[in-house]
């Protein structure tokens, strides 16, 4: 195969990559022949081959293909004429750290290295574990985990392990959920303890009992070889310790929690105490404030230290008189009991909890 | 006044002509043309005609296109081995960087299927028909779009940014006219069951299932549904779903109406550490199963008949170990089945990771003792 490279021209400094390039770009006179590649958000997603390398080619006739072997197949994608050149755009992004090769009439007329992250560009970490406080109930149901960057999918199993206080790692204690749940950005994933194992009675509860023993202290590890959607690594591990109390069975009560008023004529926060950590994400939007005329006071809603209280700051200064704070019912404790019933009801139990309803209200009082 | 007559029949004549002419492409099930906005491809299912449901998980939405695949064709069988390779190669990538989603096959046309995600998590459809692997365009298509309609508190939401709220499709169905949609949220542990006609109207009808424990019936909990297929069972409809806590759960399709609350009877348990992943019917010399791919058993094969002798008790929740009161749970030779979809009535294709680390793409055809 009769095989000639051009220089790549990089629409962004790379390091060692760079330095490649640029050896080979200051040895070149012909900048306007370079194959260059085409970002979005760190991410390769097309090839211009210029029209001098290629004056009025037959699209037919050009493949990229990966540079590792002869056989690889042509890689999916358009191609489509543009000013300068030959635009080719992948189905999917240019994987960072591989090489293209770009064929026409199956000879190769240039080849192009995707340059990986430097370290320089990577701060991808751990920004939170939730809950953060390092006690919970036997039948904890849920963490979060926020990360700096938007992460890959599918990876959580290999990547997160609780370990007990002997240091052995708990095998099955999270849900195994494909497609796992992450926020729309992918900066924050939902984990499961396998609810088989926390519901009693059922065969995995039975067979090898509930996740988290009471008494019991354990470590919740994120591995530093977690990748970002970019391909970077977390490069340092993040461990959230935490002892285990005992079974939560009771759903939060809005009329047990405090309400501290501020005084009208002040635009201080009204702060609501719920003695006991909430669910982190729904706390995050069950909440609303309403004046007498059963009008949304707008403001700002900021949740307070280990999710166990939260604070309502309005943008405008309060008026004597009374509101109603509104709850949606769906908010969760950390066991996953709501306002309107427990994770799971005990049918020997003949309690009822009283009517379901998709809010409950508590009303204060703004006094002068 | 004959002659007002005479205006008005030319007019009339003029305007039918002129609406005829220009009127609109009409196009099958309210299609309209264009390029759908697709944030990921979770979950596929056909529809009738070819049309393919498109699960975005991320867009909170279902897209339906008419992938015009729609002419019977005779079923090749698929036996790609290293279709991780494969594909990666295609890709321009190493199999590292991408994942299979879901696979279905086209009842039509018996092509596969695959929704196939990279690293950077930009989604791409896929179709397999024997051994040749093709990209499906996702623009310039007929398609429409439903949004999927989230808790009636939703709409109550204000403006502090984005919600964090997602709800995730975990599979996608359809029977007689309806799309059918089970979701589950990062938030709330319950499982929303959508009834979605189609074409799609504004309508969508929500079930929330609520289901018993097997073992003394004591408890009653909700949790997410994982997967789901319908089946007739003694001439009735039946939702048979997979749970994330327990595997099979039935509900009559009848009794799942909007708004209802229904409570399903669970008719088996495989044990810890394991997830259903995926559900259909098969049929054998009359005989219909169902099947059932686990991410940490090998598949399970259940014969409907017994199904269907365990009808007498069905609005009480079972009392005993269901495999001892004869429903007999066969486990089939194969393991780490990741994905698997129905070709024809006794062919499946099959998406298993095999023991030498190979991922392979394969139909059962071969295999005809597996359904015996």
């Amino acid at each position: 195969m009769n095989s000639k490279s051009f220089p790549i021209r990089l629409s962004l400094v790379h390091s060692l990559i760079f330095f490649s390039a640029f050896f080979l770009l200051s040895c070149s006179s012909a900048s306007e022949s370079e194959i260059s590649i085409i970002w979005e958000n760190d991410r390769a997603i097309g090839l211009i081959v210029p029209s001098d390398i290629l004056d009025s080619p037959d699209l037919a006739q050009l493949s990229i293909h990966l540079a590792s072997g002869e056989n690889n197949p042509p890689v999916l994608g358009e191609l489509r004429e543009e000013d300068n050149g030959i635009l080719f755009s992948p189905l999917i992004p240019f994987t960072r750290g591989l090489s293209y090769e770009i064929r026409y009439k199956d000879v190769s007329i240039g080849n192009v290295s995707i340059p990986q992250l430097t370290e320089g560009e990577t701060n991808l970490s751990v920004l939170e574990i939730y809950p953060t406080q390092d006690i919970l109930p036997e039948n904890q149901l849920k963490f979060f985990i926020k990360f700096s960057k938007p992460m890959r999918e599918g990876e959580s199993t290999a990547h997160v392990t609780l370990l007990n206080s002997k240091l052995d790692t708990l095998k099955g204690a999270f849900l195994d959920l494909q497609p796992e749940l992450w926020n729309e950005d992918q900066t924050l994933l939902t984990l499961w303890l396998d609810p088989g194992r926390i519901k009693r009675d059922l065969v995995p509860n039975l067979e090898m009992g509930a996740p988290l023993e009471m008494g019991e202290s354990y470590h919740l590890i994120i591995s530093e070889k977690w990748k970002s959607k970019s391909g970077e690594s977390l490069n340092e591990s993040y461990t959230k310790d935490f002892t285990v109390t005992a079974r939560d069975s009771i759903s939060p009560v809005p009329t047990s929690w405090i309400v501290g008023a501020p005084k009208a004529g002040t635009i201080e926060a009204v702060e609501i105490d719920f003695s006991e950590a909430l669910d982190y994400s729904l706390l995050r939007e069950v909440f609303r404030i309403r004046d007498l005329n059963d009008q949304k006071v707008p403001g700002k809603w900021n949740i307070g230290i280990e999710e166990k209280s939260i604070r309502f700051t309005p943008d405008t200064d309060w008026k004597k008189g009374k509101y109603v704070l509104e709850i949606e019912s769906r908010l969760e404790d950390l066991a996953g009991n709501n306002l309107n019933r427990l994770f799971e009801t005990d049918l020997s139990n003949p309690s009822k909890p009283a009517i379901e309803t998709d809010f409950k209200r508590l009303e204060f009082e703004i006094k002068e | 006044m004959k002659k007002s007559v005479l205006i008005f029949g030319v007019c009339a004549l003029v305007a039918g002509i002129t609406a005829f002419t220009f009127r609109a492409e009409e196009l099958p099930y309210n299609l309209k043309r264009g390029t759908p906005e697709i944030k990921s491809i979770t979950s596929l299912a056909f529809g009738p005609d070819g049309i393919l449901f498109i699960g975005d998980s991320k867009g909170a939405s279902v897209i339906a296109v008419n992938t015009k695949d729609a002419s019977n064709s005779v079923l090749q069988p698929i036996n790609s081995i290293g279709i991780d390779k494969k594909l990666a190669g295609m890709l321009g990538t190493t199999e590292e960087n991408i994942s299979i989603l879901d696979i279905a096959v086209n009842p039509i046309s018996k092509k596969v299927y695959l929704a196939v995600q990279s690293g950077d998590g930009t989604p791409v459809l896929l179709s397999i028909e024997g051994e040749t692997i093709a990209p499906v365009s996702l623009k310039d298509v007929e398609f429409d779009v439903v949004v999927l309609n989230n808790s009636p508190a939703e709409d109550a939401k204000d403006g502090r940014g984005r919600p964090l709220r997602i709800s995730s499709i975990s599979d996608l169905g359809y029977a007689n006219g309806k799309l059918l949609v089970s979701g589950l949220s990062n938030q709330e542990f319950s499982s929303t069951f959508r009834s979605i006609p189609f074409p799609f109207t504004d309508k969508q009808d929500f079930a929330s299932l609520e289901i018993f424990h097997a073992a003394h019936g004591k408890y009653e909990t909700t949790s997410p549904i994982k997967t789901f297929t319908t089946a007739q069972v003694n001439g009735k409809e039946y939702l048979v779903a997979s749970y994330t806590c327990t595997p099979l759960v039935l509900f009559p399709m009848d009794e799942l109406k909007a708004g209802t609350h229904v409570k399903g009877r669970t008719i088996a348990e495989m044990g810890s550490g394991n997830q259903p992943l995926d559900l259909v019917n098969m049929e054998k010399d009359g005989k219909s199963f169902l099947v059932m791919a686990n991410s940490n058993r090998p598949v399970f094969r259940v014969d409907f008949n017994d199904i269907e002798n365990f009808e007498g008790s069905l609005t009480e929740p079972v009392t005993a170990n269901f495999a001892t009161d004869g429903v007999d749970f066969v486990s089939m030779p194969m393991t780490n089945v990741l994905q698997l979809d129905k070709m024809n009535d006794d062919t499946m294709v099959i998406l298993q990771r095999k023991s030498n680390g190979s991922l392979d793409l394969w139909s059962t055809e071969k295999s005809g003792n597996l359904l015996k």
